[in-house]
Protein backbone atom coordinates (compact mmCIF):
# COMPACT_ATOMS: atom_id res chain seq x y z
CA UNK A 1 0.00 0.00 0.00
CA UNK A 2 1.48 3.37 -0.90
CA UNK A 3 0.69 5.18 2.32
CA UNK A 4 4.22 6.60 2.39
CA UNK A 5 3.10 8.98 -0.32
CA UNK A 6 0.87 10.68 2.20
CA UNK A 7 3.22 13.60 2.80
CA UNK A 8 4.44 13.86 -0.74
CA UNK A 9 2.17 16.76 -1.59
CA UNK A 10 2.67 20.47 -1.71
CA UNK A 11 -0.71 21.66 -0.45
CA UNK A 12 -1.57 22.01 3.21
CA UNK A 13 -4.93 21.02 4.63
CA UNK A 14 -6.18 24.62 4.81
CA UNK A 15 -5.70 25.20 1.10
CA UNK A 16 -9.00 23.64 0.01
CA UNK A 17 -10.15 26.09 -2.67
CA UNK A 18 -6.80 25.92 -4.46
CA UNK A 19 -6.36 22.19 -4.36
CA UNK A 20 -9.90 21.52 -5.54
CA UNK A 21 -9.38 23.65 -8.62
CA UNK A 22 -5.98 22.44 -9.68
CA UNK A 23 -4.06 19.66 -8.04
CA UNK A 24 -7.04 17.75 -6.71
CA UNK A 25 -9.15 17.35 -9.80
CA UNK A 26 -6.18 16.81 -12.06
CA UNK A 27 -4.76 14.17 -9.74
CA UNK A 28 -8.13 12.38 -9.58
CA UNK A 29 -8.39 12.32 -13.36
CA UNK A 30 -4.86 11.03 -13.77
CA UNK A 31 -5.52 8.32 -11.21
CA UNK A 32 -8.59 7.12 -13.14
CA UNK A 33 -6.77 7.32 -16.46
CA UNK A 34 -3.83 5.30 -15.12
CA UNK A 35 -6.31 2.83 -13.57
CA UNK A 36 -7.91 2.24 -16.96
CA UNK A 37 -4.52 1.62 -18.54
CA UNK A 38 -3.62 -0.78 -15.68
CA UNK A 39 -6.86 -2.71 -16.19
CA UNK A 40 -6.41 -3.00 -19.95
CA UNK A 41 -2.79 -4.07 -19.47
CA UNK A 42 -3.75 -6.80 -17.03
CA UNK A 43 -6.56 -7.95 -19.30
CA UNK A 44 -4.29 -8.17 -22.35
CA UNK A 45 -1.54 -9.93 -20.38
CA UNK A 46 -3.97 -12.60 -19.27
CA UNK A 47 -6.44 -13.07 -22.06
CA UNK A 48 -5.45 -11.68 -25.43
CA UNK A 49 -4.02 -13.78 -28.25
CA UNK A 50 -0.94 -12.75 -30.23
CA UNK A 51 -0.35 -10.41 -32.03
CA UNK A 52 -3.07 -8.28 -30.37
CA UNK A 53 -1.40 -8.91 -27.04
CA UNK A 54 2.08 -7.60 -27.78
CA UNK A 55 0.88 -4.69 -29.94
CA UNK A 56 -1.70 -3.70 -27.34
CA UNK A 57 0.79 -3.95 -24.48
CA UNK A 58 3.30 -1.77 -26.35
CA UNK A 59 0.60 0.85 -26.93
CA UNK A 60 -0.44 0.79 -23.28
CA UNK A 61 3.18 1.12 -22.10
CA UNK A 62 3.49 4.21 -24.28
CA UNK A 63 0.22 5.58 -22.87
CA UNK A 64 1.49 5.06 -19.32
CA UNK A 65 4.63 6.97 -20.14
CA UNK A 66 2.65 9.85 -21.57
CA UNK A 67 0.27 9.93 -18.62
CA UNK A 68 3.31 10.22 -16.33
CA UNK A 69 4.62 13.12 -18.38
CA UNK A 70 1.26 14.89 -18.41
CA UNK A 71 0.88 14.33 -14.68
CA UNK A 72 4.21 15.98 -14.04
CA UNK A 73 3.38 18.88 -16.37
CA UNK A 74 0.01 19.39 -14.68
CA UNK A 75 1.68 19.37 -11.26
CA UNK A 76 4.29 21.86 -12.38
CA UNK A 77 1.65 24.11 -13.95
CA UNK A 78 -0.34 24.07 -10.71
CA UNK A 79 2.79 24.93 -8.70
CA UNK A 80 3.66 27.78 -11.06
CA UNK A 81 0.15 29.16 -11.14
CA UNK A 82 -0.08 29.24 -7.37
CA UNK A 83 3.60 29.72 -6.55
CA UNK A 84 3.08 32.77 -4.37
CA UNK A 85 0.61 30.86 -2.23
CA UNK A 86 3.18 28.18 -1.54
CA UNK A 87 5.52 30.40 0.39
CA UNK A 88 3.97 30.66 3.79
CA UNK A 89 1.50 27.81 3.87
CA UNK A 90 3.62 24.70 4.31
CA UNK A 91 5.07 23.84 7.69
CA UNK A 92 8.88 23.78 7.84
CA UNK A 93 11.15 21.43 9.73
CA UNK A 94 14.77 21.75 10.82
CA UNK A 95 17.17 19.80 8.64
CA UNK A 96 20.90 19.64 8.11
CA UNK A 97 21.39 20.47 4.46
CA UNK A 98 24.70 18.67 3.80
CA UNK A 99 23.34 15.45 5.24
CA UNK A 100 20.11 15.74 3.26
CA UNK A 101 22.02 16.52 0.06
CA UNK A 102 24.22 13.46 0.55
CA UNK A 103 21.05 11.35 0.52
CA UNK A 104 19.71 13.24 -2.52
CA UNK A 105 22.97 12.63 -4.45
CA UNK A 106 22.84 8.88 -3.79
CA UNK A 107 19.13 8.61 -4.70
CA UNK A 108 19.53 10.76 -7.82
CA UNK A 109 22.54 8.79 -9.04
CA UNK A 110 20.62 5.50 -8.63
CA UNK A 111 17.45 6.81 -10.25
CA UNK A 112 19.37 8.30 -13.17
CA UNK A 113 21.17 4.98 -13.67
CA UNK A 114 17.74 3.32 -13.81
CA UNK A 115 16.88 5.69 -16.69
CA UNK A 116 20.10 4.73 -18.45
CA UNK A 117 21.98 7.97 -17.62
CA UNK A 118 25.37 7.68 -15.95
CA UNK A 119 25.77 10.93 -14.01
CA UNK A 120 28.19 11.55 -11.14
CA UNK A 121 26.72 13.63 -8.35
CA UNK A 122 29.07 14.75 -5.61
CA UNK A 123 28.70 16.78 -2.47
CA UNK A 124 31.37 19.07 -1.03
CA UNK A 125 30.73 20.07 2.52
CA UNK A 126 32.95 23.02 3.45
CA UNK A 127 31.15 23.70 6.71
CA UNK A 128 32.43 22.61 10.09
CA UNK A 129 29.16 21.93 11.85
CA UNK A 130 26.85 21.39 8.90
CA UNK A 131 24.28 23.77 7.51
CA UNK A 132 21.11 23.77 9.55
CA UNK A 133 17.99 25.40 8.19
CA UNK A 134 14.24 25.41 8.53
CA UNK A 135 12.80 24.07 5.29
CA UNK A 136 10.01 22.13 3.71
CA UNK A 137 11.79 19.12 2.23
CA UNK A 138 9.11 18.63 -0.47
CA UNK A 139 10.01 22.04 -1.91
CA UNK A 140 13.73 21.34 -1.52
CA UNK A 141 13.43 17.98 -3.31
CA UNK A 142 11.38 19.50 -6.13
CA UNK A 143 13.96 22.27 -6.58
CA UNK A 144 16.85 19.79 -6.77
CA UNK A 145 14.93 17.37 -9.03
CA UNK A 146 14.28 20.17 -11.53
CA UNK A 147 17.88 21.42 -11.43
CA UNK A 148 19.32 17.92 -11.91
CA UNK A 149 16.94 16.91 -14.72
CA UNK A 150 17.71 20.23 -16.42
CA UNK A 151 21.46 19.52 -16.25
CA UNK A 152 21.12 15.95 -17.51
CA UNK A 153 18.89 16.99 -20.40
CA UNK A 154 21.46 19.62 -21.36
CA UNK A 155 24.09 16.87 -21.57
CA UNK A 156 25.97 17.25 -18.27
CA UNK A 157 27.43 14.09 -16.74
CA UNK A 158 28.85 15.63 -13.56
CA UNK A 159 27.00 17.65 -10.96
CA UNK A 160 28.61 19.10 -7.86
CA UNK A 161 26.79 20.52 -4.86
CA UNK A 162 28.75 22.61 -2.36
CA UNK A 163 27.68 23.80 1.09
CA UNK A 164 29.81 26.76 2.17
CA UNK A 165 30.55 28.20 5.61
CA UNK A 166 28.84 31.52 4.73
CA UNK A 167 25.47 29.75 4.26
CA UNK A 168 25.57 29.34 0.49
CA UNK A 169 24.57 26.34 -1.61
CA UNK A 170 26.43 26.18 -4.92
CA UNK A 171 25.05 23.97 -7.69
CA UNK A 172 27.42 23.36 -10.61
CA UNK A 173 27.34 21.05 -13.65
CA UNK A 174 29.68 20.44 -16.60
CA UNK A 175 27.04 20.94 -19.30
CA UNK A 176 27.02 23.58 -22.04
CA UNK A 177 25.81 26.36 -19.69
CA UNK A 178 22.63 28.44 -19.67
CA UNK A 179 21.32 30.99 -22.18
CA UNK A 180 21.58 34.66 -21.04
CA UNK A 181 17.75 34.87 -20.94
CA UNK A 182 17.61 31.91 -18.57
CA UNK A 183 20.21 33.55 -16.32
CA UNK A 184 18.21 36.79 -16.26
CA UNK A 185 15.09 34.83 -15.40
CA UNK A 186 16.76 33.03 -12.50
CA UNK A 187 18.45 36.11 -11.00
CA UNK A 188 16.00 38.91 -11.79
CA UNK A 189 12.79 37.08 -12.60
CA UNK A 190 12.50 38.59 -16.09
CA UNK A 191 10.71 36.21 -18.42
CA UNK A 192 10.96 36.79 -22.16
CA UNK A 193 8.57 35.37 -24.75
CA UNK A 194 11.50 33.71 -26.48
CA UNK A 195 12.36 31.88 -23.27
CA UNK A 196 8.81 30.64 -22.82
CA UNK A 197 8.71 29.45 -26.42
CA UNK A 198 11.66 27.22 -25.67
CA UNK A 199 9.83 25.76 -22.69
CA UNK A 200 11.91 26.47 -19.59
CA UNK A 201 9.30 25.53 -17.01
CA UNK A 202 12.00 23.63 -15.08
CA UNK A 203 14.00 26.80 -14.38
CA UNK A 204 10.84 28.82 -13.70
CA UNK A 205 9.96 26.24 -11.09
CA UNK A 206 13.48 26.35 -9.62
CA UNK A 207 13.06 30.09 -9.11
CA UNK A 208 9.59 29.62 -7.63
CA UNK A 209 10.67 26.84 -5.24
CA UNK A 210 13.76 28.82 -4.17
CA UNK A 211 11.55 31.83 -3.39
CA UNK A 212 9.13 29.59 -1.50
CA UNK A 213 12.06 28.30 0.59
CA UNK A 214 13.21 31.86 1.26
CA UNK A 215 16.43 31.30 -0.69
CA UNK A 216 17.96 34.15 -2.70
CA UNK A 217 19.41 33.35 -6.13
CA UNK A 218 22.69 35.28 -5.99
CA UNK A 219 24.70 34.40 -9.01
CA UNK A 220 24.25 32.31 -12.13
CA UNK A 221 27.14 31.33 -14.33
CA UNK A 222 26.31 30.73 -17.98
CA UNK A 223 29.61 29.61 -19.53
CA UNK A 224 31.91 26.73 -18.61
CA UNK A 225 28.98 24.71 -17.34
CA UNK A 226 25.91 25.97 -15.53
CA UNK A 227 26.17 27.06 -11.93
CA UNK A 228 23.88 28.82 -9.52
CA UNK A 229 24.50 30.10 -5.97
CA UNK A 230 21.69 30.24 -3.44
CA UNK A 231 22.02 32.36 -0.30
CA UNK A 232 20.20 30.57 2.52
CA UNK A 233 18.34 32.47 5.26
CA UNK A 234 19.81 32.69 8.77
CA UNK A 235 18.73 29.97 11.16
CA UNK A 236 18.32 30.05 14.94
CA UNK A 237 18.15 26.42 16.04
CA UNK A 238 15.53 25.30 18.49
CA UNK A 239 17.20 22.39 20.36
CA UNK A 240 13.93 20.58 21.11
CA UNK A 241 13.03 20.41 17.40
CA UNK A 242 16.54 19.27 16.45
CA UNK A 243 16.14 16.18 18.59
CA UNK A 244 12.93 15.31 16.77
CA UNK A 245 14.53 15.84 13.38
CA UNK A 246 17.37 13.45 14.20
CA UNK A 247 15.02 10.47 14.40
CA UNK A 248 16.23 7.65 12.10
CA UNK A 249 12.72 6.77 11.05
CA UNK A 250 11.86 10.27 9.89
CA UNK A 251 15.17 10.40 7.99
CA UNK A 252 14.27 7.20 6.17
CA UNK A 253 10.84 8.60 5.35
CA UNK A 254 12.40 11.82 4.04
CA UNK A 255 14.68 9.83 1.76
CA UNK A 256 11.78 7.73 0.46
CA UNK A 257 9.92 10.95 -0.42
CA UNK A 258 13.01 12.34 -2.08
CA UNK A 259 13.42 9.17 -4.16
CA UNK A 260 9.76 9.28 -5.22
CA UNK A 261 10.08 12.92 -6.29
CA UNK A 262 13.30 12.29 -8.26
CA UNK A 263 11.94 9.12 -9.87
CA UNK A 264 8.84 10.88 -11.12
CA UNK A 265 10.80 13.80 -12.50
CA UNK A 266 13.42 11.65 -14.25
CA UNK A 267 10.95 9.08 -15.56
CA UNK A 268 8.83 11.81 -17.15
CA UNK A 269 11.69 13.85 -18.58
CA UNK A 270 14.53 11.49 -19.40
CA UNK A 271 13.01 8.23 -20.61
CA UNK A 272 12.55 9.25 -24.21
CA UNK B 1 2.93 -27.74 2.93
CA UNK B 2 0.41 -29.30 0.55
CA UNK B 3 -2.12 -26.51 1.19
CA UNK B 4 0.36 -23.83 0.23
CA UNK B 5 -0.95 -23.41 -3.30
CA UNK B 6 -4.62 -23.36 -2.39
CA UNK B 7 -5.70 -19.87 -3.29
CA UNK B 8 -7.71 -17.84 -0.83
CA UNK B 9 -10.23 -15.45 -2.39
CA UNK B 10 -11.15 -12.11 -0.91
CA UNK B 11 -14.53 -10.71 -1.94
CA UNK B 12 -14.85 -6.94 -2.19
CA UNK B 13 -17.47 -4.31 -2.97
CA UNK B 14 -16.05 -1.13 -4.50
CA UNK B 15 -17.74 2.28 -4.39
CA UNK B 16 -16.28 5.23 -6.28
CA UNK B 17 -18.23 8.17 -7.69
CA UNK B 18 -16.15 8.05 -10.88
CA UNK B 19 -17.74 5.76 -13.49
CA UNK B 20 -14.45 5.37 -15.34
CA UNK B 21 -12.74 4.09 -12.21
CA UNK B 22 -15.59 1.60 -11.61
CA UNK B 23 -15.26 0.24 -15.17
CA UNK B 24 -11.50 -0.07 -14.76
CA UNK B 25 -11.96 -1.93 -11.45
CA UNK B 26 -14.43 -4.38 -13.07
CA UNK B 27 -12.09 -5.03 -15.99
CA UNK B 28 -9.03 -5.46 -13.77
CA UNK B 29 -11.05 -7.72 -11.47
CA UNK B 30 -12.00 -9.98 -14.38
CA UNK B 31 -8.32 -10.46 -15.27
CA UNK B 32 -7.03 -11.64 -11.88
CA UNK B 33 -7.93 -14.45 -9.52
CA UNK B 34 -7.33 -13.14 -6.00
CA UNK B 35 -10.02 -10.53 -5.39
CA UNK B 36 -13.61 -11.22 -6.35
CA UNK B 37 -15.22 -7.92 -7.39
CA UNK B 38 -18.81 -8.38 -6.12
CA UNK B 39 -19.76 -5.01 -7.60
CA UNK B 40 -18.31 -1.60 -8.39
CA UNK B 41 -20.92 1.08 -7.76
CA UNK B 42 -21.02 4.87 -7.88
CA UNK B 43 -23.11 5.86 -4.83
CA UNK B 44 -23.34 5.19 -1.12
CA UNK B 45 -27.03 4.31 -1.50
CA UNK B 46 -26.15 1.41 -3.82
CA UNK B 47 -23.67 0.11 -1.23
CA UNK B 48 -26.40 0.06 1.42
CA UNK B 49 -28.89 -1.63 -0.93
CA UNK B 50 -26.42 -4.36 -1.88
CA UNK B 51 -25.56 -5.08 1.76
CA UNK B 52 -29.26 -5.06 2.75
CA UNK B 53 -30.01 -7.54 -0.05
CA UNK B 54 -27.85 -10.09 1.78
CA UNK B 55 -24.52 -9.89 -0.06
CA UNK B 56 -21.73 -9.85 2.47
CA UNK B 57 -18.31 -9.02 1.00
CA UNK B 58 -15.19 -9.32 3.15
CA UNK B 59 -13.95 -5.85 2.20
CA UNK B 60 -15.74 -2.57 1.38
CA UNK B 61 -13.65 -0.13 -0.63
CA UNK B 62 -15.09 3.36 -0.23
CA UNK B 63 -13.85 6.58 -1.77
CA UNK B 64 -13.81 9.76 0.34
CA UNK B 65 -15.56 11.72 -2.43
CA UNK B 66 -18.54 9.34 -2.50
CA UNK B 67 -21.94 11.03 -2.68
CA UNK B 68 -25.53 10.10 -1.80
CA UNK B 69 -24.89 9.56 1.10
CA UNK B 70 -21.36 10.88 1.67
CA UNK B 71 -18.72 8.77 3.34
CA UNK B 72 -19.31 10.02 6.91
CA UNK B 73 -23.06 9.35 6.72
CA UNK B 74 -22.46 6.01 4.98
CA UNK B 75 -20.07 4.82 7.71
CA UNK B 76 -22.65 5.77 10.34
CA UNK B 77 -25.41 3.87 8.49
CA UNK B 78 -23.15 0.84 8.00
CA UNK B 79 -22.65 0.76 11.76
CA UNK B 80 -26.44 0.56 12.19
CA UNK B 81 -26.89 -2.36 9.77
CA UNK B 82 -27.17 -5.83 11.24
CA UNK B 83 -24.76 -7.85 9.14
CA UNK B 84 -23.82 -11.51 9.73
CA UNK B 85 -20.17 -10.49 9.52
CA UNK B 86 -18.78 -6.97 9.61
CA UNK B 87 -16.78 -6.26 6.43
CA UNK B 88 -13.36 -4.63 6.70
CA UNK B 89 -13.46 -1.07 5.35
CA UNK B 90 -10.72 0.35 3.12
CA UNK B 91 -10.86 4.08 2.34
CA UNK B 92 -9.39 5.56 -0.85
CA UNK B 93 -8.39 9.21 -0.46
CA UNK B 94 -6.36 12.08 -1.84
CA UNK B 95 -3.26 12.61 0.31
CA UNK B 96 -4.07 16.22 1.21
CA UNK B 97 -7.28 15.20 2.93
CA UNK B 98 -5.28 13.57 5.74
CA UNK B 99 -7.14 15.26 8.60
CA UNK B 100 -10.59 14.37 7.35
CA UNK B 101 -9.38 10.86 6.46
CA UNK B 102 -8.09 10.40 10.00
CA UNK B 103 -11.62 11.28 11.18
CA UNK B 104 -13.06 8.44 9.05
CA UNK B 105 -10.69 6.02 10.81
CA UNK B 106 -12.35 6.86 14.10
CA UNK B 107 -15.77 6.29 12.48
CA UNK B 108 -15.20 2.63 11.59
CA UNK B 109 -12.81 2.53 8.63
CA UNK B 110 -9.95 0.04 9.00
CA UNK B 111 -7.28 1.25 6.57
CA UNK B 112 -6.52 3.89 3.96
CA UNK B 113 -4.86 3.92 0.57
CA UNK B 114 -3.84 7.28 -0.83
CA UNK B 115 -4.11 8.36 -4.45
CA UNK B 116 -2.47 8.20 -6.86
CA UNK B 117 -2.43 4.42 -6.70
CA UNK B 118 -2.19 1.85 -9.45
CA UNK B 119 -4.91 -0.79 -9.62
CA UNK B 120 -2.38 -3.47 -8.68
CA UNK B 121 -1.66 -1.45 -5.49
CA UNK B 122 -5.38 -1.05 -4.82
CA UNK B 123 -6.09 -4.78 -5.26
CA UNK B 124 -3.07 -5.65 -3.10
CA UNK B 125 -4.42 -3.33 -0.38
CA UNK B 126 -7.84 -5.04 -0.61
CA UNK B 127 -6.24 -8.47 -0.33
CA UNK B 128 -4.08 -7.39 2.61
CA UNK B 129 -7.13 -5.95 4.30
CA UNK B 130 -9.37 -9.00 3.86
CA UNK B 131 -7.03 -12.01 3.64
CA UNK B 132 -5.00 -13.92 6.22
CA UNK B 133 -1.25 -13.38 6.74
CA UNK B 134 -0.36 -16.69 5.04
CA UNK B 135 -2.58 -15.87 2.08
CA UNK B 136 -0.91 -12.46 1.84
CA UNK B 137 2.53 -14.09 1.48
CA UNK B 138 1.22 -16.37 -1.28
CA UNK B 139 -0.44 -13.37 -2.96
CA UNK B 140 2.84 -11.50 -3.07
CA UNK B 141 4.61 -14.51 -4.58
CA UNK B 142 1.94 -14.78 -7.31
CA UNK B 143 1.93 -11.06 -8.06
CA UNK B 144 5.70 -10.71 -8.17
CA UNK B 145 5.97 -13.75 -10.44
CA UNK B 146 3.34 -12.14 -12.69
CA UNK B 147 5.28 -8.87 -12.76
CA UNK B 148 8.58 -10.62 -13.43
CA UNK B 149 7.33 -12.82 -16.27
CA UNK B 150 5.35 -9.96 -17.86
CA UNK B 151 8.46 -7.76 -17.77
CA UNK B 152 10.15 -10.54 -19.76
CA UNK B 153 7.25 -10.55 -22.25
CA UNK B 154 6.21 -14.13 -21.41
CA UNK B 155 2.90 -15.00 -23.00
CA UNK B 156 0.71 -16.53 -20.32
CA UNK B 157 -1.37 -18.30 -22.95
CA UNK B 158 1.59 -20.52 -23.80
CA UNK B 159 0.74 -22.48 -20.67
CA UNK B 160 2.84 -23.88 -17.85
CA UNK B 161 2.42 -20.75 -15.73
CA UNK B 162 0.22 -22.51 -13.18
CA UNK B 163 2.76 -25.28 -12.64
CA UNK B 164 5.55 -22.74 -12.22
CA UNK B 165 3.41 -20.74 -9.79
CA UNK B 166 2.67 -23.84 -7.71
CA UNK B 167 6.35 -24.81 -7.63
CA UNK B 168 7.46 -21.31 -6.62
CA UNK B 169 4.90 -21.11 -3.82
CA UNK B 170 6.56 -24.25 -2.47
CA UNK B 171 10.16 -23.08 -2.95
CA UNK B 172 9.75 -19.43 -1.87
CA UNK B 173 7.60 -20.09 1.19
CA UNK B 174 8.93 -23.53 2.12
CA UNK B 175 12.31 -25.07 2.94
CA UNK B 176 15.28 -25.04 0.56
CA UNK B 177 15.85 -28.80 0.38
CA UNK B 178 14.28 -29.75 -2.94
CA UNK B 179 15.24 -31.50 -6.16
CA UNK B 180 13.68 -31.02 -9.59
CA UNK B 181 11.93 -34.40 -9.68
CA UNK B 182 10.26 -33.79 -6.36
CA UNK B 183 9.03 -30.34 -7.48
CA UNK B 184 7.57 -31.72 -10.75
CA UNK B 185 5.77 -34.40 -8.75
CA UNK B 186 4.50 -31.72 -6.36
CA UNK B 187 3.12 -29.61 -9.23
CA UNK B 188 1.54 -32.65 -10.90
CA UNK B 189 -0.19 -33.96 -7.76
CA UNK B 190 -3.95 -33.79 -8.07
CA UNK B 191 -3.81 -32.37 -11.60
CA UNK B 192 -4.24 -35.69 -13.47
CA UNK B 193 -0.94 -35.20 -15.28
CA UNK B 194 2.44 -36.89 -15.17
CA UNK B 195 5.52 -35.12 -13.72
CA UNK B 196 7.04 -35.33 -17.22
CA UNK B 197 4.37 -32.90 -18.46
CA UNK B 198 5.47 -30.38 -15.83
CA UNK B 199 9.12 -30.86 -16.81
CA UNK B 200 8.25 -30.17 -20.48
CA UNK B 201 6.28 -27.07 -19.50
CA UNK B 202 9.25 -25.79 -17.44
CA UNK B 203 11.52 -26.36 -20.41
CA UNK B 204 9.12 -24.43 -22.65
CA UNK B 205 8.98 -21.49 -20.20
CA UNK B 206 12.78 -21.55 -19.84
CA UNK B 207 13.32 -21.36 -23.61
CA UNK B 208 10.62 -18.75 -24.10
CA UNK B 209 12.00 -16.44 -21.38
CA UNK B 210 15.51 -16.72 -22.77
CA UNK B 211 14.18 -15.70 -26.16
CA UNK B 212 11.68 -12.95 -25.22
CA UNK B 213 13.40 -11.29 -22.24
CA UNK B 214 17.18 -11.57 -22.61
CA UNK B 215 17.89 -8.78 -20.11
CA UNK B 216 15.64 -10.33 -17.50
CA UNK B 217 17.17 -13.72 -18.23
CA UNK B 218 20.65 -12.29 -17.55
CA UNK B 219 19.34 -11.09 -14.20
CA UNK B 220 18.10 -14.61 -13.50
CA UNK B 221 21.57 -15.95 -14.36
CA UNK B 222 23.21 -13.48 -11.96
CA UNK B 223 20.83 -14.54 -9.19
CA UNK B 224 22.33 -18.06 -9.27
CA UNK B 225 25.90 -16.85 -9.89
CA UNK B 226 26.05 -17.89 -13.51
CA UNK B 227 27.58 -15.66 -16.18
CA UNK B 228 25.21 -13.54 -18.28
CA UNK B 229 24.17 -15.22 -21.51
CA UNK B 230 24.23 -18.70 -19.94
CA UNK B 231 21.50 -21.24 -20.46
CA UNK B 232 19.89 -22.16 -17.14
CA UNK B 233 18.69 -25.66 -16.34
CA UNK B 234 15.07 -25.88 -15.22
CA UNK B 235 16.15 -26.27 -11.61
CA UNK B 236 18.44 -23.26 -11.90
CA UNK B 237 15.56 -21.26 -13.36
CA UNK B 238 13.40 -22.21 -10.38
CA UNK B 239 16.22 -21.38 -7.94
CA UNK B 240 16.85 -17.98 -9.54
CA UNK B 241 13.14 -17.05 -9.61
CA UNK B 242 12.90 -18.16 -5.97
CA UNK B 243 15.85 -15.95 -5.07
CA UNK B 244 14.47 -12.87 -6.86
CA UNK B 245 10.99 -13.30 -5.40
CA UNK B 246 12.39 -13.80 -1.89
CA UNK B 247 14.43 -10.61 -2.26
CA UNK B 248 11.38 -8.70 -3.50
CA UNK B 249 9.09 -9.81 -0.69
CA UNK B 250 11.81 -9.62 1.97
CA UNK B 251 11.92 -13.27 3.06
Amino acid sequence: MNTERSTDHIWPENCNPLRGGLKGRLAEDFCVLQGTVDALTRYLEQQAPEPVRSTGLDTLREMSRRIQRLERLADNAADLALGTQLRQLRPTFPLELADHLRGVCTCAQEELAACGRAVRLTLRNETERGLWLEADEALLNSLLANLISNSVRAGADTVELTCTENRRLVYRDNGPGAAPEAVAMLTEGTVTGDLLNRGVTGLLLVREYAAALGWKTEEVQETDGFSVVFALPQHCPDPSRLVLADDANSRQQMLAQCRHCLRREFAAVLEE
Amino acid sequence: MRDMDKQEWVSALFADSDRGQCSAIRLYGSAQRSVEVCAAVTSGQQVLEILQSGLCPQVLVLDTLLQGPGLGELLWQLGMLELPQRPRILITAMPYTQKSTARFLTMGADCIIFKPYTLSELFAAVYRCGGSDDAWDAYRVREYLHELLCSMYYNRRLGGWNYLERILLRTVLGADDYIAKELYQYAADGQHIRPGTVASAMQRINESLRHTGPQGYDRLCRAVNKPEGSRLTNLELIRSLTELIRRAIGR
